[in-house]
């Protein structure tokens, strides 16, 4: 630069221009003390999701980003008739304060409430990132485990009874669940036919929530003595040969299973599915049950270390 | 406890289970990404000699996007190149950041949990057998750094062999960062309680490596610690995570083989665990006074004096079982381990507190007169022993 341009510019009034820069990013990230929460519905946070994990970063940091990048732009999201499906599940977003207001400020200029303007946002950006991606936003994907399994729990059988006696009878009615709502599943062939250990995981995530018959609620201060000895005489009945687990939802667990069924039309329609399934394949007989599921899907018996028995008793059933 | 470790083993193994017992405590949380599983095939493996199914899942979160298996062969031999390192730690670092965010389905989302952040994020290590793994820890520390954007907690495991050679743990603290470490975790490998007793060299060591690391104002804090190690918080060390089992074995790197527990009980009047024959003779006659004066004064062993039962009902009783050779061997029940890890649990936090409180010289004095007043002369020189340690410290 040369000297004449250099006082130039030190000698100009830039008192003008300074209004009209953007404000310079800070030097210390601010703390995220702001919060917002959108309802959206139960599909489209799956869809972000799903989004979320192609690209391998948080769903929350994901949808901030979006939200930072939409006030950052000066396009307004391209949203078709709004979406039929109730709003029935939420996210809750972290924001610094300035970026609420500003979220806030945006909404005003649009004429639309921000929670609106935010919710437009997210469905855009999904579906930018969907084609992007090459994602189905169509596509069919299996609820989790832990809803399939407390709509198992809060349904009834043909007897009335809506507790599930035994882990054997809750992995064989989850997995026939999953064959017959989308034709496939997360189980798969293991020496006592089809199994799945995030069965296991999801019944123990339930009762560590305090939604099973028998689980204690969970403390976070140090416990009673009272809540140390069940959980020995809990730990004395799980191990303990022979003795038939029973997982049965406690009213709470009703309660919550009552929650995610209202929350959404496709969720009450499900759990009138997974209830049909309960009155026609959880009969009584565990045997008979096991003897269903290996030959429905022969192919999850191939490693059973009791096919030949199952294959026999079916046999002998045929007969009489 | 102030705050939950969780193993990655453990999060792959039952992540939904977790999840819940993390959303139902307030503590903080952190995830020990136990990358030194996979640094020998054995140490990750089944006695099939195929990789466990929880460390192959591990292995894959580690490798995304570099392109190979951690498990098949040593861990030296399979990442090549600096880049590659480095690759594994950002890795790593996002693995213990995100791993928890996919599991809230729409149960949870109906009830607003909180999100689950770790409160500190790990750079993944070598156990240091030398100066080779020394310098790829160093390259993975900063890798971590960069990719967390912030300080990240280094572990330095050390084996016995290096920790009683002067001249290689010198090489080894010069070689530890400092530079985008918020805190170290120091872990011995073998080195029991006993062992640190007995043998003033390896005590004499960790005291040094403690005192230089903390010389540098970062907090050092220690893993699979013991009352021992709690006693070493007046020499600088800011904090112990320990394990949930009450039966000290040094916590070797290798996986413990024995299916079946021992018949052993920790007896707090002593600071140590011993068999339930010897705890029998211990504390079987002394009424709720004295056993809460000399063998234990936890909420548990009060709670059944005050139920009408001696403590030792649940804690001492055995079953028998008959081994696969014909055998028979004697076993706790299922009783005796829920209520042995809570009376450990609680005697263990009960230690935490008292040296954190007090002079841990002043404590363990109070242990010397407890311990003899079991008749156990041999506890209380052992714990002179280290009361004289740490006053030369």
């Amino acid at each position: 630069m040369t000297k004449d341009r250099w006082d130039e510019l030190l000698d100009r009034d830039w008192s003008d221009a300074w209004d009209t820069l953007p404000e310079a990013p800070d030097l210390v990230p601010r703390g995220k003390t702001a919060q917002i929460t959108l309802r959206l519905p139960a599909t489209m946070v799956a869809r972000v999701k799903r989004v979320a994990a192609a690209r391998a970063i948080p769903y929350h940091t994901l949808v901030r980003a979006w939200i930072v990048e939409g006030l950052r732009s000066s396009a307004v999201p391209e949203v078709e008739e709004p979406d039929t499906e109730a709003q029935t599940a939420q996210l809750n977003i972290k924001l610094d304060q300035t970026m609420l207001d500003a979220l806030k400020a945006r909404g005003h200029e649009l004429r639309k409430p921000y929670h609106r303007f935010a919710r437009e946002l997210v469905e855009w950006e999904t579906e930018q990132a969907e084609a992007a991606l090459g994602l189905d936003p169509t596509a069919s994907h299996l609820p989790a485990i832990k809803e399939l399994m407390v709509l198992l729990l809060h349904a009834t059988n043909q007897r009335g009874d809506s507790a599930v006696r035994g882990m054997t009878r809750l992995q064989k009615l989850l997995f026939v669940l999953e064959q017959k709502l989308a034709a496939q599943t997360r189980s798969y062939a293991f020496n006592y036919g089809p199994f799945n250990e995030d069965v296991n995981d999801a019944a123990r995530a339930l009762e560590v929530a305090g939604f099973i018959r028998s689980s204690e609620p969970v403390a976070s201060g140090p416990p009673s003595f009272q809540q140390m000895i069940a959980t020995v005489i809990d730990r004395a009945r799980s191990e303990d040969e022979g003795k038939v687990v029973e997982f049965a939802l406690n009213d709470r667990g009703h309660e919550v299973a009552e929650t995610l069924r209202q929350s959404s039309p496709s969720y009450d329609q499900l759990f009138k599915f997974v209830e049909s399934i309960r009155q026609e394949w959880d009969t009584g007989d565990i045997n008979e049950l096991v003897d269903r599921v290996y030959e429905t899907w022969p192919q999850y018996a191939e490693k059973s270390v009791i096919r030949d028995k199952v294959a026999r008793r079916t046999e002998r059933r045929r007969g009489r | 406890m102030d705050e939950v470790m969780v193993n990655a083993n453990q999060l792959e193994n039952s992540i939904q289970a977790t999840a819940a017992a993390l959303w139902k405590t307030t503590l903080p949380f952190s995830v020990d990404p136990v990358l030194w599983r996979f640094q020998v095939p054995a140490w990750s493996h089944k006695g099939t000699g195929d990789t466990k199914r929880n460390y192959k899942r591990l292995g894959a979160a580690y490798t995304k996007g570099i392109g190979m298996t951690l498990g098949a062969a040593p861990l030296l031999d399979t990442v090549s190149t600096d880049d590659q390192w480095c690759r594994l730690a950002a890795n790593i670092v996002a693995y213990q950041r995100d791993r928890l965010h996919d599991v809230p389905t729409q149960l949870e989302l109906l009830s607003s949990l909180r999100e689950l952040h770790p409160s500190r994020l790990t750079a993944p290590a070598l156990v240091a057998v030398s100066a080779a793994e020394d310098r790829i820890n160093r390259l993975m520390v900063d890798a971590a750094a960069e990719e967390a954007q912030t300080g990240v907690a280094v572990q330095i495991i050390l084996p016995i062999e290096r920790l009683v050679d002067h001249a290689s743990l010198t090489a080894l603290i010069a070689a530890t960062p400092s530079d985008g470490v918020s805190s170290y975790s120091l872990w011995t490998p073998q080195v029991t309680e006993e062992r640190l007793l007995s043998d003033p060299t390896i005590l004499g060591a960790l005291l040094r490596m403690i005192g230089e690391l903390a010389g540098r104002g970062i907090a050092v804090g220690h893993q699979y610690g013991n009352y021992t190690i709690a006693a070493l918080h007046d020499v600088g060390l800011a904090s112990m995570t320990h394990h949930l089992g009450w039966v000290d074995k040094g916590e070797p790197v290798a996986e413990q083989t024995f299916a079946l527990r021992s018949c052993q009980t920790y007896v707090p009047g002593v600071r140590h665990c011993v068999r339930f024959h010897e705890a029998d003779a211990l504390g079987r006659d002394l009424d709720a006074d004295q056993y809460a004066e000399r063998y234990c004064e936890c909420t548990f062993c009060a709670g059944m004096f005050e139920s009408g039962q001696h403590p030792f009902e649940l804690l001492l009783e055995t079953q028998t079982v008959v081994m696969k050779n014909g055998k028979e061997r004697e076993i706790p029940t299922a009783r005796s381990v829920g209520a042995n890890t809570w009376h450990f649990l609680l005697s263990r936090r009960n230690e935490v507190e008292a040296f954190s409180a007090r002079p841990a010289v002043e404590v363990i004095e109070q242990d010397i007169e407890r311990a003899s007043a079991l008749k156990r002369g041999s506890d209380a020189a052992r714990l002179g022993h280290l009361a004289d340690e740490l006053k030369s410290a």
